[in-house]
């Protein structure tokens, strides 16, 4: 057996290791900025900690503190809560809304999906701080009109300041938000489901409901797993919208998210050690919940 | 795309930044930038220094900066000077005082900015020590005059020149790591011309034929009477006063009116305090329930102004600083408003009644700026000479009193004739006049890491009592109520205190 010349030696190399190379790039700007960062925030969240050389090891005492505290289980609430509200709404109604723009007999199709789109370009604060405005007392529009349909009730609702209204609010600017988004994936799932079968269904003698079942869900069940998913890590991520509309965490902490807990900690208290403990707690929480979602949907052969 | 990406890579790495100032500072305000803007030339042409002002919204700024601070970084990315809110300072002290990122200025402020006199005819005020330009000696004023005192070494310097209540929120155990920019001190104004058809004088309260400033309570007695003469009249959206519901930041103001800290120094708490729960209980019944007289505005200056303009909010507590929003966005208020001290509150106890405790003050504080240099800034004296042109000269004040309507810290300044003139959105009274009449009596406001901590407590109870007010719970009950939401919450935040302290 030959060793061959130098020219097939390095060929031979070049075909054993060019996969490699070509990870390379990638896998070191992975390690610097997204592994080292999340090793040391683990190292972080075990000190007590207030300056770059003042930190003292605590062990899982942050972690301990955490879990005893009710104002981060309030948070775990009030994100639960919110999660759970913004996905009943969101994917039935911006499948209602795909469906509308669907149907060839609505006119300026076009213009209206790109206006239902156009809210979700403008982010969580400048959505904040329009409902800050629509749901402002008195002067808001959303409080006018009812005050115009229901006089008894007037236009004293206070939005940003009764706990009861809180969630309401932030699930309706959230839901502003990203409807439009959540319509533009229905949408191209929808015109991706084959017309026969509909065709076939309706020679079968499947009605509008029969057919919607049996055919459009099953269709487009991987765009709806992976909207869920995705809006359940909007939801459980939250903290702009609320902390921008309440200017805080709102009444009795309404506005109080896990997020918000670890932003409050860390950045408004300085307690980075703790804010990182916090930081792992949801993703734990996060990571659970997109398991057993996933699982729950069978999709993790879709994916 | 490879070689686009490639060559818009090249160009940047190869492109040449922005000139680098000598001297940068980072602020949150743009009223303080546009009046900076006005003095950095004259700086710039004295000493041939340049100045870089990065203006960056408040909540970035911070984060930008404890981010920075917590990453032990000493240059580069920090700036030589900074400009933060009160309530946003307490983090920065939160490491051991030789740790905190920004430097104590007892040096800078002891020894500089003394205070000189042309001749003896120069004004003064009581207790003011001067070097008199004519013999180089030292007096003091005394009894409306100067008096050479010879046992004085040295006349006042900056540190004694500024209101000493405003150096606390800046400091930490004696060490002064900010320069106090202003006072705020607070007042309550209302629309003179919409009282007035109400035939209700909301500042003063007829005893025996003599006057006094009301009370709060015969406050909101007025409030009562003025909101029953609208509503009679089919003006249902008419409110008395504006009061935050939802955020903590005016009953704070209260209570600093009363000299409670929430959170003071040493890290103790007074949620508990008598004082606190009368009046977090007066508060809640001023904003809920049947005896309700003022209502939140909407969020913003424009839709607060706006509630004024209409006629909605007939009353509302001003710091200085919003009078500019005034200015800016309700010009057609103009000669409807006028502006007293704050009413104080009944002695808690026994004594109570009407007799108002002469222990509050007139007046309180919300808000307030520092600037404050960097550790990492490489030529301190210049950062420091940069403040003394921003904020201790002539043009620096009166360029902010007439951007941000800023009293400024040093007193020696008020007796400049930009506070004195009438204002015409008050009818011609003369608003900066009122606000240093009681700028002395302004509460000193201690700010500690956990301080943000107390208020949210705080607000979780006035919360927790409004919706007890909501609910129909009974007035007579509320003091109690308030009593043991502030007495949980007060636990709540001294466990937090215990495990995030580090020293």
């Amino acid at each position: 057996m030959t060793r061959g010349t130098p020219r097939q030696r390095l060929w031979s190399l070049q075909h054993r290791y060019s996969a490699y190379l070509f990870v390379l790039p990638f896998a070191a700007v992975f390690c610097a900025f997204f592994l080292y960062p999340l090793a040391q925030s683990v190292v972080l969240s075990l000190f007590r900690s207030v300056g770059p050389r003042q930190s003292r090891f605590v062990g899982l005492d942050n972690y301990g503190f955490l879990l005893r505290d009710p104002l981060f289980w309030l948070s775990v609430a009030n994100t639960v809560l919110f999660t759970v509200l913004f996905l009943i709404l969101q994917v039935p109604l911006s499948l209602g809304l795909a469906m509308l723009l669907n149907s060839e007999r609505i006119w300026f199709r076009d213009v209206l999906r790109f206006a239902f789109f156009a809210s979700y370009m403008v982010g969580n604060v400048f959505v904040a701080v329009i409902f800050m405005v629509l749901l402002a007392q008195r002067t808001g529009l959303v409080n006018r009109a009812i005050a115009g349909v229901l006089p008894s009730v007037g236009s004293e609702i206070n939005w940003r300041g009764d706990a009861r209204f809180a969630m309401p609010a932030v699930v309706l600017a959230a839901l502003w938000l990203s409807m439009g988004q959540a319509m533009i994936y229905f949408l191209a799932a929808l015109q991706a489901v084959d017309r026969d079968l509909y065709e076939a269904a309706a020679v079968d003698g499947a009605g509008r409901w029969a057919r919607f079942r049996h055919v459009t869900l099953p269709g487009i069940r991987p765009v709806l797993l992976y909207l869920v998913l995705v809006g359940t890590i909007y939801a459980l991520q939250l903290f702009e919208l609320p902390y921008v509309f309440f200017q805080g965490f709102g009444p009795r902490f309404a506005g109080m998210t896990v997020v918000g807990y670890l932003f409050m900690n860390g950045f408004l208290a300085g307690d980075i050690g703790y804010a990182a403990a916090a930081g792992w707690v949801l993703f734990v929480l996060i990571s659970i919940v997109a398991f057993v979602q996933l699982k729950a949907g069978g999709a993790t052969r879709e994916f | 795309m490879l070689c686009l990406s490639v060559a818009s890579g090249v160009v940047v790495a190869v492109r040449r930044g922005p000139a680098k100032a000598d001297v940068r500072l980072w602020l949150y305000s743009e009223e303080h930038a546009r009046a900076y803007r006005e003095v950095l030339p004259a700086f710039s042409a004295q000493t041939g220094k340049s100045v870089g002002l990065d203006l960056i919204p408040q909540q970035s700024l911070n984060t930008r900066l404890v981010s920075l601070f917590m990453s032990g970084r000493t240059e580069g990315e920090l700036p030589d000077l900074v400009e933060l809110e009160i309530a946003d300072v307490g983090k920065y002290f939160r490491p051991t005082v030789n740790e905190v990122g920004l430097l104590p200025l007892n040096e800078y402020l002891g020894n500089s900015g003394f205070r000189e006199i042309a001749g003896l005819s120069a004004p003064g005020r009581e207790g003011d020590n001067a070097r008199c330009q004519a013999d180089r000696r030292i007096y003091t004023f005394r009894s409306g005059r100067w008096v050479f005192n010879p046992d004085r070494d040295r006349p006042d310097a900056w540190i004694d020149r500024i209101v000493p209540n405003r150096l606390s929120a800046w400091s930490k155990q004696g060490l002064i790591f900010g320069v106090p920019l202003d006072v705020h001190p607070v007042t309550l104004s209302y629309r003179q011309d919409l009282w007035a058809q109400a035939g209700i004088d909301p500042e003063w309260v007829d005893e025996a034929g003599a006057k006094r400033r009301p009370t709060w309570r015969e406050f909101q007695k007025k409030c009562l009477d003025f909101q029953w003469f609208w509503a009679s009249r089919g003006v249902r959206d008419r409110h008395a006063m504006e009061l935050f519901e939802s955020q903590p930041d005016m009953l704070v103001c209260l209570l600093l009116q009363r000299r409670v800290t929430v959170v003071d120094e040493t890290g103790a708490l007074h949620l508990t305090d008598a004082r606190t729960v009368q009046t977090v209980a007066f508060y809640a019944q001023m904003v809920a329930g049947q005896r309700r007289v003022a209502v939140e505005s909407a969020g913003g200056a424009g839709p607060w102004a706006n509630d004024i303009v209409q006629g909605n909010i007939c009353a509302f507590l001003t710091p200085d600083w919003r009078l500019a929003d005034l200015r800016q966005y309700a010009p057609q208020l103009m000669g409807k408003l006028r502006m007293m001290p704050l009413p104080r509150f009944e002695a808690v106890g026994p004594a109570g009644g009407n007799v108002p405790d002469m222990s509050d003050a007139p007046t309180s504080t919300w808000g307030g700026t520092m600037i404050g240099v960097t550790r990492s800034c490489k030529h301190p004296d210049d950062a420091w000479k940069l403040i003394e042109c921003l904020d201790f000269s002539d043009t620096g004040i009166e360029s902010r009193a007439r951007n941000a309507n800023s009293l400024p810290a040093l007193r020696d300044y008020w007796d400049k004739p930009v506070f004195h003139e009438p204002d015409p959105l008050f009818g011609g009274q003369r608003t900066f006049e009122l606000y240093i009449e009681l700028a002395d009596q302004a509460p000193a406001r201690q700010e500690t890491w956990s301080s943000t901590l107390g208020r949210y407590g705080l607000g979780f109870a006035l919360n927790q009592c409004v919706a007890y007010l909501n609910k129909g719970g009974p007035p007579v009950g509320l003091e109690d109520y308030a009593a043991s939401q502030l007495k949980r919450v007060e636990a709540y935040v001294k466990r937090c205190i215990d495990h995030g302290t580090f020293e």
